[in-house]
């Protein structure tokens, strides 16, 4: 379901629905989207390999919780947009997040698909002083992107800086300067768009493609990796997970092996994240090409 | 303001809660609760903070409302039918009025007054719950298996304003706490 529509009638339904009818309004279109058939048969793929031996009918169910914290994760994220109320905060290593604030060089915070990224940068943006660098992949159908771009021009910050990956070898070059500025520079990892470097990764058992990029940034510009995740934890209430830094060392002999063993590394710590909250990673495409039928 | 820092003690405030009932309750659990120190985080201040509040709200007005529906029902078809028929329509029902007020009638009244605010959450909220009220009263004074579930809506809402009495005549220790709550150790 592309268009501009959605987003549209989302951004009135979070000026419109009183919040004690909310959870019902959730319920009852989180019930609806199961009939979206494409996206539907995408998380219950995945399902398939994360949680192995399941009932089709238990994942149909769980396809449900997936769309039910999907559905208050993009309001959350609307909210704070129309109406600048945020969610209560809560962290799971702090100590490396605080490392992270506190350091006078640049830092790539890489992350899932999960809870909302940009009420993460948000958060980010009110308790540090450096500067966010967001990439983003860009909506596909015009209007939307016309509608999330004018809606970040307004909504966000100084402090958070969006770029939409259109342009891939230029957005790179302006990623690696941000870094060597001492920005930080946030990215999602766990999905390959058409065009962009891969490696392999175990996730679950299956062979699947993680991207390289973030990796080969942090190569270039000598600066760790934070993989941070934002998990849902209740009704606008998020926890912001920050794992121990993943480190790329500089070796242009061993380049190719440096960057599958930082990949490898990832792979570890968001099968470990994705296993507990599955019902947050919202992926909507199957995800584990090998067990296809 | 809109975050403070992270005390258990803090999640309860009355300001992040909506109904005076649980203002009053969020008062009462913060004065009895010993201060701690903040943990990492941050805790909004908004008045739909209150998960319990909410989820206990939504899920009586939906019972209630299909008891509502399904006595209406029950005049042309048996009950347990009526019953399901009630269970899938209502959650539609209750979305009727915010989509009326939203799209009609705040539209046009900006119109009229030419405003240009965007934000109809209370004015649905408002046109909602007097919606549940009026029909509660009617189920109040009819006969059959909706009139307990309509007095007692009625009654939360007398205890409702009764607590809104009380939180009024608090107001000034409610700031205080408030204040101290939001000092950052």
């Amino acid at each position: 379901m592309r268009g501009v529509f959605w987003r549209q009638f989302l951004h009135w339904a979070v000026l419109n629905v009183p919040l004690w009818i909310e959870p019902i309004v959730m319920a009852w279109w989180s019930l609806f989207f199961l009939l979206w058939g494409p996206v539907r048969r995408g998380v219950m793929h995945n399902l398939r390999t994360i949680k192995p031996g399941s009932l089709a009918l238990t994942n149909f169910f769980r396809t449900w919780r997936v769309f039910w914290n999907y559905a208050w994760t993009i309001t959350d994220n609307a909210r704070l947009q129309e109406t600048r109320v945020t969610p209560d905060w809560e962290f799971i290593g702090h100590e490396h997040f605080a490392d992270l604030q506190a350091r006078s060089g640049g830092a790539i915070m890489l992350t899932a698909h999960m809870g909302s990224y940009d009420l993460g940068a948000q958060m980010f943006g009110e308790t540090t002083a450096q500067k966010l660098l967001m990439v983003r992949a860009p909506e596909v159908d015009p209007q939307t992107r016309e509608f999330e771009e004018d809606l970040h021009g307004r909504t966000v910050g100084e402090a958070v800086n969006i770029n939409f990956n259109t342009r891939a070898h230029e957005l790179a070059l302006d990623l690696l300067h941000g870094l060597r500025q001492g920005q930080i520079v946030a990215i999602q990892g766990d999905r390959v768009t058409p065009g962009v470097a891969s490696a392999n990764a175990v996730l679950f058992g299956k062979v699947t493609q993680l991207p390289t990029g973030p990796f080969a940034l942090a190569m270039a510009a000598g600066v760790p990796i934070y993989p941070i995740f934002i998990i849902r934890a209740g009704r606008r209430r998020y926890r912001l997970v920050t794992c121990e830094p993943i480190r790329v060392d500089r070796d242009r002999h061993n380049r190719d092996e440096i960057l599958q063993n930082a990949v490898t590394r990832w792979a570890v710590q968001l099968e470990r994240v994705i296993a507990d909250s599955w019902f947050q990673w919202f992926t909507f495409e199957p995800v584990f090409e090998e067990s296809r039928p | 303001m809109t975050g403070i820092p992270n005390r258990p003690t803090a999640r309860s405030l009355p300001s992040r809660s909506n109904l005076a009932l649980f203002r009053l309750v969020g008062y009462t659990r913060t004065a009895m609760s010993r201060a701690e120190p903040p943990v990492p985080g941050m805790l909004a201040i908004d008045r739909g903070q209150n998960t319990f509040e909410m989820f206990t709200v939504a899920i009586w007005v939906l019972v209630a409302t299909t008891g509502y529906c399904a006595a209406i029902l029950h005049f042309w078809i048996p009950l347990p039918l009526a019953l399901v028929i009630a269970a899938i329509a209502t959650p539609i029902v209750l979305q009727i009025p915010f989509y009326s007020v939203g799209l009609v009638v705040m539209p046009l009244w900006r119109r009229i007054r030419r405003r240009h605010d965007r934000d109809n959450v209370p004015a649905n909220s408002f046109a909602t719950m007097a919606a549940f009220l009026a029909a509660s009263a009617w189920f109040a004074t009819q006969h059959g298996f909706a009139k307990g579930m309509a007095i007692a809506s009625l009654v939360a809402a007398v205890l409702n304003a009764a607590a809104a009495v009380m939180m009024w005549l608090l107001r000034d220790r409610v700031r205080d706490m408030e204040k101290r709550c939001a000092e950052p150790s």
